[in-house]
């Protein structure tokens, strides 16, 4: 996308465009009007082509769509771009943060993830700014936002990579027995589900849980009319309503997976737990554990608040098994 | 302000109608090409209102697959510094535009009118920062010295671009920066062309 202008009969620009003019003059306007026709007739061609190709056979055009964008997220790119500058970041970092992503540096990320990230600051407002080569680093956790944001769309399945010193069910043969949680494309009334979601019940096979925050559910998991934009969607957590400043506690003991903050959940942190158990907190007003961090169950991690997309403060809570979404409600007594 | 006696005319090439189409169809579900056109849109206005203040009347609009083409003419021939100034103006509107925007909160829109502005300022000639760029050598230099070395300049910076962006397609499988500057070489070469 680009603007571009160039005007000719300018200073410079004067004796070249007599010079074609006269070139003009001397080409009959015909040829010039077999040419137009031809570019009309190919433009049009192309155009027929992806508009009809659309119909017939979308999955191929969506590969192209994919392979020209390179996946590239060009809004949050941008988006990302606005708001280091619209912070004060400097100006240097932001832009080469931009052209880094746009020329797709996202992808190596994957790579990435298990760096040691102990010398950096808890609180997302400012790990973008004060970590030193931000370039790199906003890439990091701005690929694992997306790798929680497009999993909330529900296509996010190659970006939420289990960690693979977990232990697998099979190797515990001492624990229950717990099932690997599978995708439902339709629940039972035959309504078609996102991907990666599953309405039914798993053993998540953990010695102790407890309930992150008390309060009332006000949004549970499934179909919902969203409170920001009134869309139909479906909500792939349950809202707790709380206090702002309540405190979050760990589901259940695991390893802080990552930490960070997106203009959808606010700050927000994942925690991977044992069984490829894993559960995600966000809209919260402050943070309290780093990236890679141990953490015990009920274990203080964040503070409740409403940063991000939310009308009011609450904890939103998502559990996954197996990269499969779960619906909260099983695994969480409210009062 | 300006007075335009008889309206320009604008021109649109199929071309054009294809390049939105596309941009139009890679927007799906991305959000950003309304803020790009209004970007693009002030751009343009930038450098009407500077032509206009220099007494210019815009004769055509032409609307192709490279981009948005103003034929402005003036009374009297420009100096290279006036060039420059028009030339200027539609960054400068978009520097304008993306600061308020700043200012709003609009964080997606300054960004991208912001990048707009920028990309503009690159020293290739259909691009403002190429005129700029001839504008300042021709003041020092004969013309058809100031057009050599703006050409070769601008040939070293796409030919950096472009192998850039194929190390960037070859090794992240993105091709945007290597469609861009193919784009921007098919801008060089239909204006060498006439």
């Amino acid at each position: 996308m680009g603007g571009r202008t160039s005007s000719s009969r300018t200073a410079g620009g004067g004796r070249r465009s007599v010079q074609r003019d006269r070139r003009r003059g001397q080409n009959a306007g015909a040829d010039q009007d077999r040419f137009r026709l031809i570019q009309l007739a190919v433009s049009l061609a192309l155009f027929l082509l992806v508009y009809i190709g659309r119909g017939v056979f979308p999955a191929q055009l969506e590969v192209w769509r994919c392979a020209a964008a390179a996946n590239v997220d060009f809004r949050a790119a941008f988006q990302r771009f606005g708001s280091a500058l619209s912070q004060g970041e400097p100006v240097r970092g932001a832009l080469e943060t931009l052209c880094y992503t746009l020329l797709g540096g996202e992808v190596e990320l994957e790579e990435l993830p298990s760096q040691p990230v102990d010398d950096r600051p808890a609180y997302p407002s400012g790990l973008l700014s004060r970590v030193p080569g931000g370039g790199l680093s906003y890439l990091n956790s701005h690929g694992i936002l997306e790798g929680s944001r497009t999993g909330e769309t529900g296509d996010g399945a190659q970006n939420v990579q289990p960690s693979p010193s977990q232990p697998t069910p099979d190797q515990e043969p001492t624990q229950p027995a717990i099932e690997t949680a599978v995708a439902q494309e339709y629940t039972e009334d035959g309504v078609k589900l996102p991907r990666n979601v599953s309405m039914a019940f798993y053993e998540l096979g953990l010695s102790e849980t407890v309930v992150p925050v008390s309060g009332v559910a006000t949004s549970g998991f499934g179909y919902r009319d969203s409170p920001i934009d009134g869309e139909i969607e479906f909500h792939l957590a349950l809202d707790i309503a709380a206090e702002e400043g309540d405190e979050i506690g760990a589901f259940s003991s695991g390893v802080v997976e990552y930490i960070g903050e997106s203009d959808e959940f606010g700050n927000y942190l994942k925690i991977r737990h044992e069984n490829n158990v894993s559960s995600f907190y966000a809209h919260c007003s402050k943070l309290l554990v780093h990236k890679g961090d141990q953490v015990a169950c009920g274990q203080t991690v964040a503070l409740v608040g409403q940063t991000g997309n939310a009308t009011g403060p609450h904890l939103h809570l998502t559990i996954e098994k197996d990269n499969i979404r779960l619906d909260p409600a099983y695994y969480v007594d409210l009062p | 302000m300006w007075t335009c006696h008889e309206p320009p005319r604008v021109e649109v090439s199929p071309g054009f109608l294809l390049l939105l189409g596309i941009l139009f169809w890679l927007d799906e579900g991305v959000g950003l090409l309304p803020w790009g056109l209004l970007a693009c849109a002030l751009h343009e206005l930038g450098h009407i209102a500077a032509a206009a203040a220099l007494k210019g009347a815009v004769r055509e609009l032409s609307l192709t697959a490279v981009g948005a083409e103003l034929r402005i003419d003036y009374n009297v021939p420009l100096t290279y510094g006036q060039d420059s100034l028009v030339a200027l103006a539609g960054p400068a509107a978009n520097l304008l535009f993306g600061t308020l925007a700043l200012y709003l909160h609009w964080e997606l829109a300054a960004a991208v009118s912001l990048t707009i502005g920028g990309f503009n300022l690159l020293p290739i000639p259909p691009l403002d920062g190429g005129r700029v760029l001839y504008g300042l050598l021709a003041l020092h230099l004969d013309t058809d010295w100031a057009e050599r070395l703006t050409t070769a300049l601008s040939g070293c910076l796409l030919g950096v671009l472009a192998g850039v962006g194929a190390m960037a397609a070859a090794h992240y499988g993105n091709a945007t920066l290597l469609l861009t500057a193919l784009w921007m070489l098919a801008g060089v070469l239909r204006r060498e062309g006439g």
